[in-house]
């Protein structure tokens, strides 16, 4: 898989959690335990929480894994370059 | 060959990382003090909590919150003479609220189930009602004696006193024909409280009672493969819940105040039974692992699936581990906190967004625990 769309993938992560957190969505997490702010809750409720727990676990492996698997690219690379004067 | 090498980099980002996320939400001494400042000065400000919708999901949460909230406030009244003035006062306005809806109406405290039918003892109102209106009058006692309320409590006392030595299990009942050991060993807490509070001349007869009390409890209320108290009874005994960590948590906690050997017997067996940490976060399961009748309810709160963690449970914990000096699974408790009960500071301090009232009041009471004991040594 393309390295930069696992890196793109955390940033979207990130963003989204961001997005929540700044307008303000994350309050509707109370509907978890029971409060409604409105119908919509059942909705964002749920979505906030699992933004929340996402976003700091998933978005972080995404920019690591996408980390080693540039390296992995920029040493395939290097390796084609070095390869025709070998022969 | 390139798929092969996406799943060999995202398994060595989840190893590198997983196990150092508990790092980022471990809390330090001061982040603990931070929240639990916040949370009095919430419950200073009775306009920051509306009862309204919270009473509409559950009034015994209602109830419970007011309890938690008092108990918290009496605790930071003794150790910060800075906030001793304005909790006194909020436990005041607590009080002075609760014991008249208390004596006009016990069932707006209850689930409605409470009025489907009446109580085996005639005589006797819910222990739950009575036991936590007890614990805060001798909460708010233990930092400074109210006089006016001595009528009323010692009332309560007397009263939760003959429904318990006329049951047949020594345990008074919250429902009709249903025990609990939650709302029994509060109120035995309770009664520890005010006699130490008030040098009460009835303080013998209790501490009899109290005694007789767990000895029942040994014989009669304690899971045979696990060792721990049950949760709910009939008044004469037939279990009808078996051990949950919504229940034995905070009656573990309660049993300190009356028979501390058996309190920190029944906290190890529950930290083993239901406690556990995972990759540094730490939870508690509602139920030990050989109870077979597993189910949610309206105490446990949101299950977690795979893990069978609880919201409930793991509350509550918070509040044992708290008492019997547990810190690292404390602080470990406090950090599936953070990681998932979406924290916001603002200008009205730190709260977690997933949480309600009687969460908040619970969280309240275990970060600040500790005086209110000290004061019964």
């Amino acid at each position: 898989m393309n390295p930069l769309r696992v890196f793109s993938f955390g940033v979207v992560l990130v963003l989204l959690r961001a997005l929540f957190y700044v307008t303000g969505l994350d309050e509707h997490a109370c509907v978890v335990s029971g409060m409604l702010l409105s119908r919509a809750s059942f909705v964002l409720g749920p979505a906030a929480v699992l933004l929340a727990l996402a976003a700091p676990v998933v978005a972080p492996i995404c920019f690591i894994a996408s980390a080693c698997l540039f390296a992995l690219r920029a040493r395939d690379k290097r390796a084609r370059r070095v390869r025709p004067v070998l022969s | 060959m390139s798929a092969l090498k996406t799943i060999v980099a995202i398994a060595l980002g989840t190893a590198v990382w997983i196990p150092s996320l508990h790092r980022f939400y471990t809390p330090d001494a001061r982040e603990r003090e931070h929240v639990a400042r916040s949370l009095a000065t919430r419950a200073m400000n009775e306009r920051d909590y509306e009862d309204g919708a919270i009473r509409a999901m559950n009034p015994e949460w209602e109830y419970m919150a007011r309890t938690f909230t008092v108990l918290g406030l009496a605790n930071r009244a003794i150790d910060h003479e800075d906030e001793r003035d304005a909790s006194l006062a909020a436990i005041d306005r607590t009080l002075d609220r609760t014991k008249d809806q208390a004596r006009e109406d016990q069932y707006a405290f209850l689930l409605p189930y409470a009025r489907a039918s009446t109580f085996v003892d005639p005589d006797a109102r819910s222990v739950f009602v009575d036991g936590e209106l007890l614990m805060m009058i001798a909460a708010r006692d233990l930092v400074s004696p109210r006089e006016d309320l001595d009528d009323d409590a010692r009332g309560l006392e007397a009263s939760i006193d003959r429904a318990m030595r006329r049951s047949p299990t020594l345990s008074a009942e919250s429902y009709p024909n249903e025990a609990w050991t939650f709302c029994n060993t509060t109120a035995l807490a309770a009664m520890a409280m005010f006699d130490r509070a008030r040098s009460s001349p009835e303080s013998a007869e209790h501490r009899a009672l109290a005694h007789d009390w767990v000895l029942r409890a040994k014989a009669v209320l304690l899971d045979e493969k696990t060792g721990l108290l049950v949760s709910s009874f009939t008044r004469d005994g037939r279990v009808k819940d078996g051990p949950e960590g919504s229940t034995i948590f905070m009656s573990a906690t309660n049993l300190m105040f009356v028979d501390e050997a058996f309190a920190r017997d029944q906290w190890a067996r529950a930290r083993h039974e239901l406690g556990f940490t995972v990759f540094g976060f730490g939870l508690a399961r509602e139920w030990p692992a050989s109870w077979s009748r597993k189910r949610a309810d309206i105490d446990s709160g949101p299950i977690v699936p795979l893990l069978d963690a609880s919201a409930g449970s793991s509350g509550f914990a918070v509040l044992g581990a708290s008492a019997f000096g547990d810190d690292a699974y404390r602080d470990a408790l406090i950090a599936s906190l953070d990681f998932a009960a979406l924290p916001h500071d603002g200008d009205r301090g730190l709260r977690y967004l997933a949480s309600n009232r009687v969460g908040d009041a619970v969280l309240f009471d275990a970060l600040t625990f500790g005086p209110l004991l000290r004061r019964m040594q």
